[in-house]
């Protein structure tokens, strides 16, 4: 039995040929699909990179929703280990972009594994110069207000 | 020409090259719209999404946005919350968040519970739910402000030292008598309280009491109509270890104090009231005023405002230098 495919194209007009079964992770693919079938989706705010790697992700978690019978499918734990590598591999402006690609292209679970990559970022920082550093956060404040700031915000006990 | 155009190649590389070194520099964050900011930052825990505060104005702002609560530490293990600061705004169509709010966050080792309504009319105050008692027994500090206390059958605050009610309302006098009196090691009391607020006299009996201050308002609304309201009121003191008092209560009829064998520092910011200025004033209250100086004569340091006084020497014809003398 063939595999419908769908075709998706990047903002450098490059064409992506996907099962539809793994572009169907994305709800707003999904739902072009059904409204425009047998057509090619312009993703023109996505770059042929990061639509190869959200084509990744959706491949990997495509298994899944197969159903228990698949022997090949991974099991949760192992997932979650793929995704944690899988993020980590990626470096932090192509993360942002990645995403807001899941963000735009409507997958939950990739917009939470990357939300959750760049709060771990965040968390893992000593201090508020190491956040800016990290993510070329401009400072708006003057001293006074970074003063006033923390006085309101003091930690109790 | 000694400056060789580069080849397509080496073009193509030095653009790839100066386009990631631009991007490595770029404030991605500032790209994201508020919405995907808020759910990273509900990702951490709270004290960490309160540290991002400082980072900018925009950060600010979205921190205030973040839907979740995540207050457990992980610096040690048998860490609680202690400390609790609710503010929280209500409307007619919230009428149970305060509740809602203890019972959420209220742990069994809370110390020091500070929960104050604000923007509520004084109709819809919303009554402390009976969960706040069962946390009661280890709590040190407790505000409480425009809350309605209700009626409830006993409560026991056996380690709370300080005690700050403001413009509340009460069921009645008894049980703010029984709430003020159901801590035995109470240092810190203070009261504000308003005309509306169900009580005609308040009293304060408490052997370990050191500190206390007394306040009587009217709030939004309340007019000279509610004088009736204050017919019977009083203050009364019974409290052997105060050691200092700030008095500003000009609404009460009777102010008694009694025992005060320990007083060192008394504040009387207010003693009389508007409706004592210039009018006539009976024997009755010519006494009350006489007895509560007397009551209060053995302080070392008495601070009496420019207003009490005028009241004392012009209406009450009293020998102001005798009391201060006393």
């Amino acid at each position: 039995m063939s595999k419908k495919m769908i075709v998706l194209k990047s903002s450098e007009g490059v064409s992506f040929v996907v099962e539809e079964a793994v572009a169907r992770q994305s709800k707003i693919i999904s739902f072009l699909v059904e409204e425009f079938p047998d057509r090619e989706l312009p993703l023109t705010n996505m770059t042929s990179e990061i639509l190869r790697k959200t084509i990744e992700y959706c491949k990997k978690h495509v298994v899944e929703d197969d159903g228990g019978g698949d022997s090949s499918s991974s099991s949760s734990g192992d997932l979650k280990e793929w995704d944690v590598k899988f993020v980590a591999e990626i470096d932090q402006p192509r993360l942002m972009d990645l995403l807001m690609a899941a963000n735009y292209l409507d997958i939950p679970s990739l917009l939470d594994v990357t939300c959750q990559k760049v709060a771990d970022t965040i968390a893992a920082c000593n201090d508020e110069k190491e956040i800016r550093a990290t993510f070329n956060i401009e400072n708006d404040f003057t001293e006074e207000e970074v003063e006033a700031i923390r006085m309101e915000n003091q930690y109790p006990i | 020409m000694e400056e060789k155009s580069f080849s397509r190649k080496q073009q193509r590389m030095y653009d790839e090259y100066r386009a990631s070194y631009l991007r490595a520099r770029e404030d991605m964050m500032s790209k994201l719209p508020d919405s995907l900011l808020c759910q990273i930052l509900s990702y951490l825990p709270t004290k960490d999404t309160i540290r991002t505060s400082v980072l900018s104005h925009r950060w600010k702002s979205v921190c205030l946005l973040v839907p979740s609560l995540d207050l457990s530490s992980s610096e040690e293990e048998n860490s609680v919350l202690y400390k609790l600061k609710l503010s929280l705004q209500r409307d007619k169509n919230d009428q149970r968040c305060v509740t809602r709010w203890i019972d959420f966050v209220a742990t069994p080792k809370l110390k020091h519970l500070d929960v104050e309504c604000v923007l509520a009319n004084r109709i819809f105050l919303e009554v402390i739910p009976q969960s706040l008692y069962s946390i009661c027994d280890t709590l040190v500090y407790l505000r409480l402000h425009w809350l309605s206390l209700g009626d409830f059958e006993s409560v026991s605050l056996p380690c709370l030292k300080t005690m700050r009610l403001e413009h509340n309302v009460y069921a009645d006098d008894a049980s703010l008598e029984s709430f003020i009196s159901s801590s035995p090691v109470l240092e810190d009391l203070s009261i504000v309280r308003m005309v509306h607020d169900n009580v005609k006299v308040l009293r304060v009996i408490s052997r370990t009491l050191t500190s206390f201050h007394v306040d009587y308002l009217y709030s939004e609304g309340d007019g000279f109509v509610d004088l009736f309201l204050r017919e019977g009121s009083g203050v009364l003191i019974d409290a052997p270890r105060l050691k200092y008092l700030k008095f500003e209560d000009d609404l009460s009829e009777s102010k008694i104090i009694t025992n005060a064998v320990s007083l060192e520092k008394v504040n009387v910011a207010f003693v009389f009231g508007d409706t004592d200025f210039g009018g006539v004033v009976d024997l009755p209250k010519r006494n009350m005023v006489r007895d509560f100086f007397n009551s209060i004569s053995e302080v070392r340091e008495m601070k009496i405002s420019l207003y009490t006084m005028e009241v004392m020497y012009i209406s009450f014809a009293m020998d102001v230098a005798c009391v201060l003398t006393c």
